[in-house]
């Protein structure tokens, strides 16, 4: 509200004394906050602030000092210098319990919940005192139940255990949980990337309703529609600075890209394959995923970027294991082509992992923390791992040769290695980078991504749809399943939409538009007839 | 009727299957090959040799159970200690008075773990190493208060190696009843589900809010004070003080707990389990012994059933989680 009247360049040295007085109290205001990491200037002289009822986004790339804040206003870390003022008194914020107690209840990027634990447990883990009288303990449901059905929509069995929720679901946990406890400032770092259109809106709908009664939100998301439709202000960092702030209205998505980005960057324009698409890689033949789903049958051939899309759950995901041979459809089968790629191979059905890797079907998971990724190892080992064999000579393993290697497939990927050693420094979208480079070191022929840009920066995304089109034009068959429409529609030659485990509608070409997308996430037969 | 139909699917899916059923078959051939093992006459002592192992398996849960790597090796060495130091220095400067003695040895055990929950929690060390670490300073003072085995212990300690109800109540079960008693009380002020919270994922557990460090201290320290009950119980069951028993019981613990289906990396588990753990191992002892077998072959035996039971409980795992997947889908 303040910082807003003020043009950017004063704002960097805005100081606190200049401030017009009889507005009303923040509910949280940022004072030249400080931080490095070393030589690392993670954030430098920031100041925001956030009114009663008012959502504020804050956007920038990563590294540009987004998480450094997320973490210093929910006490993780501690600045080097600065203040943060809650409604106007100054605090000291030690550890996320001291932040929680201040009224500044964060949900974090990664979720985080003890996956042992029931979801009750989760929803109050940390809150309040431990000792609970038979009442308080059933207030906790009655709460717990509500708040959820209240986001979600639907009820929830309070004591399973949350691992065996899904993703989303655990997601759902997390944000019922910040929700909760009541949040003055409700601090949403990329919160909404596991969740589907529907429930996005239903927490918009949340955080609008909180925000009518008073509740601040910081809102972080790399998600142009999602920053558009819920901010009532923007605030852009870049590499560790405020560099500008519009209220809503005063700018528009190209405008706030230029922002973050500093420069122009083309957005929206479809980018379609260069290459007259060439044999059938894949060919699925009477798959159903599910019991009593219908079957259908699809290919996809060299040189195209196929979409997998769908609300959460709906049976893509399940698609893409199938066809890494991690899982085998409920009916059907899946083929693909000969490993030489010569029409005179027969194609082969793949039921297994192995079987699909000889076929030179590579798969980049989901969750690259858990299953994509070694976090300590070097860089370096991160992608040699799977084709180190190729480096043997004379049957000793040449470290030399391994370096080219990278160095080559490195610029593929447009990755430049920095001083971090261990893959797990790295950002998001440079990890995401170093995997699929280790990748293309096993030549694939069919690259099956599921979701790779999940919490990668804007510049970074553009960056990887420029990899995949390279892999497409070289000859690859792309299929890639992703949950943002600006994506599919942006980058793929052909989506297919799942909905209720089954092909719900086949887009191909100028078909794929947001609208036709959303109407068939919801399996509307309107749209499913405009295949090609 | 209707909770009996429902009993053989809880049964299937509870981690304490495999130690239950396992304690169940043990005591029916134990009971086979002797009798009177449960005669009024012969289960004061057949208790009072349980009673140590069932405590310091105990002893060993609440560290597990923080995750983390958590794990405490000090508690074999601390049960010894707390003997040593009862029978050696508490005795001979008449302190030996339940009143007195009882708080302090609890008190040594609640430092002792403490000090390695400080240690792991803000000195942000491994739990094995600084865990073996007290396990040798242990060991080793032990040594130095008494270098050889002497002494008597108080009366209300050899007191409590008798029996109510014509034996058939041992009084050293009060050391359990007091051990469950305490756990109970932890349970009761969640702090048994933060610890198991912070367990599963520590990070998330301080993001919400929990304090995690103390959380482990606590962790630690109550298992220090479980293992000083275990001191009693050895105590009850020796009747003077040893220095070097102490040890044998460390690793026997740590099995205990994996046969009762605690899984070693924490955020979950019962402190049930690893009681019948113990138990079982005893029994597989005493089930030797009858048989007379030679004692050598008892770590054969009980390396053989460990591995086959958490074999057993990991497949029983798996099967669950997958007949689960399936429906979800």
């Amino acid at each position: 509200m303040i910082n807003s009247e003020i043009p950017d360049a004063i704002l960097e040295t805005a100081d606190p004394g200049a401030l017009v007085p009889n507005t009303p109290p923040a509910i949280v205001e940022v004072r030249g906050l400080s931080k490095r990491f070393g030589a690392t200037r993670a954030l430098v002289d920031g100041s925001l602030s956030v009114a009663p009822g008012e959502v504020v986004a804050l956007l920038g790339e990563n590294g540009s000092g987004k998480s450094t804040l997320v973490k210093l206003l929910s006490g993780v870390l501690s600045p080097d210098d600065g203040q943060i003022l809650v409604q106007g008194a100054a605090v000291r914020l030690r550890s996320p319990r001291a932040a929680l107690a201040a009224g500044i209840v964060t949900v974090f990027q990664e979720i985080l919940a003890a996956r042992d634990r029931s979801v009750l447990d989760n929803l109050w883990l940390g809150h309040g005192s431990p000792v609970l009288s038979r009442s308080a303990v059933s207030d906790r449901r009655r709460l717990a139940s509500q708040a959820w059905l209240g986001l979600s929509g639907q009820d929830v069995d309070l004591d399973r255990p949350l691992g065996e929720l899904t993703l989303m679901e655990q997601q759902i946990c997390v944000v019922v949980r910040a929700l909760l406890r009541e949040p003055k400032l409700l601090v949403l770092d990329e919160s909404t990337s596991t969740l589907d259109v529907e429930l996005r809106d239903r927490m918009f709908d949340q955080v609008r309703r909180r925000a009518a009664d008073g509740m601040g939100c910081l809102f972080i998301s790399h998600r142009m529609d999602e920053v558009m439709a819920i901010a009532d202000r923007f605030v852009a960092l870049r590499t560790g600075q405020v560099v500008g702030v519009r209220r809503r209205g005063e700018a528009d998505a190209r405008e706030l890209i230029r922002l973050i980005s500093g420069r122009d960057v083309e957005s929206g324009a479809r980018r379609v394959g260069t290459l007259a698409h060439g044999s059938s890689a894949v060919r699925l033949e009477g798959v159903s995923l599910r019991p009593g789903t219908k079957p259908f049958s699809a290919t996809v051939s060299r040189g195209e970027i196929v979409g997998l899309a769908g609300l959460e759950g709906h049976g893509q995901d399940e698609l893409i294991r199938c066809l890494a041979g991690l899982q085998v459809p409920h009916a059907g089968q899946v083929y693909v082509a000969g490993p030489k790629g010569r029409a005179d191979e027969e194609p082969a059905a793949v039921t297994t992992y192995r079987g699909g890797v000889a076929r030179g079907v590579v798969y980049v998971p989901r969750d690259r923390k858990v299953e994509g990724m070694a976090d300590v190892l070097p860089i370096i080992d991160n992608y040699s791992m799977p084709t180190l064999q190729r480096d043997r000579f004379a049957g000793v393993l040449s470290p030399r040769r391994t370096k080219s290697r990278f160095q080559r497939d490195a610029r593929t990927v447009n990755f430049t290695p920095g001083r971090q050693d261990s893959i797990g420094r790295l950002s998001g979208g440079n990890q995401q980078k170093v995997i699929i480079a280790r990748w293309l070191a096993a030549e694939p022929r069919v690259i099956l991504l599921n979701d790779p840009t999940r919490g990668v920066d804007l510049k970074t995304k553009h960056e990887l749809y420029e990899v995949f089109r390279g892999l497409a034009d070289a000859g690859a068959a792309v299929v890639m399943l992703s949950s943002e429409v600006d994506e599919l529609v942006h980058l793929m030659d052909r989506v297919l939409v799942f909905h209720d485990g089954s092909l719900s509608a086949e887009l191909a070409g100028d078909a794929v538009t947001p609208e036709s997308l959303v109407s068939a996430y919801f399996g509307s037969p309107a749209v499913a007839a405009g295949g090609h | 009727m209707d909770r009996l139909a429902h009993l053989p699917a809880a049964l299937r899916r509870s981690p304490l299957t495999v130690v239950l059923a396992l304690v169940v078959l043990l005591l029916a051939v134990n009971l086979w090959l002797s009798p009177t093992m449960l005669s009024g006459h012969q289960l004061p002592n057949t208790v009072n040799l349980l009673v140590p192992s069932v405590l310091v398996a105990m002893a060993s849960v609440p560290a597990v159970m923080s995750g983390r790597g958590g794990i405490d090796l000090s508690v074999g060495p601390l049960l010894g200690f707390v003997n040593v130091v009862l029978v050696g220095v508490l005795v001979p400067h008449s302190l030996g008075s339940v009143w007195l003695s009882l708080p302090l040895m609890l008190g040594i055990g609640a430092v002792t773990g403490l000090v390695n929950g400080i240690a792991i929690a803000y000195g942000r060390l491994q739990p094995v190493v600084v865990t073996l670490g007290s396990y040798l300073v242990l060991s080793g003072l032990a040594l130095v208060v008494m270098p050889q085995p002497v002494g008597v212990v108080p009366h209300w300690v050899s007191y409590l190696s008798g029996a109510w109800l014509g034996g058939y109540l041992p009084r050293s079960l009060l050391l359990v009843v007091g051990a469950l008693a305490i756990w109970r009380v932890l349970r009761h002020r969640g702090a048994v589900g933060t610890i198991l919270a912070t367990g599963s994922d520590d990070r998330a557990a301080f993001a919400s809010g929990v304090r995690v460090s103390r959380v482990l201290c606590l962790a630690y320290a109550s298992g220090g004070v479980f293992a000083a009950l275990a001191g009693i119980g050895l105590s009850v069951l020796i009747g003077s003080g040893d220095p070097t028993v102490g040890r044998q019981y460390a690793l026997a613990a740590v099995a205990a707990v994996a046969l009762g289906g605690n899984p070693l990396i924490g955020g979950r588990g019962t402190m049930v389990g690893p009681m019948l753990g113990a138990t079982s191992l005893f029994l597989i002892q005493t089930m030797l012994s009858s048989l007379k077998v030679s004692s050598l072959w008892i770590q054969v035996v009980y390396g053989a059933v460990l591995l086959a039971a958490v074999c057993a409980n990991a497949t029983l795992t798996t099967r669950l989680s997958a007949r689960a997947k399936v429906g979800m889908a």
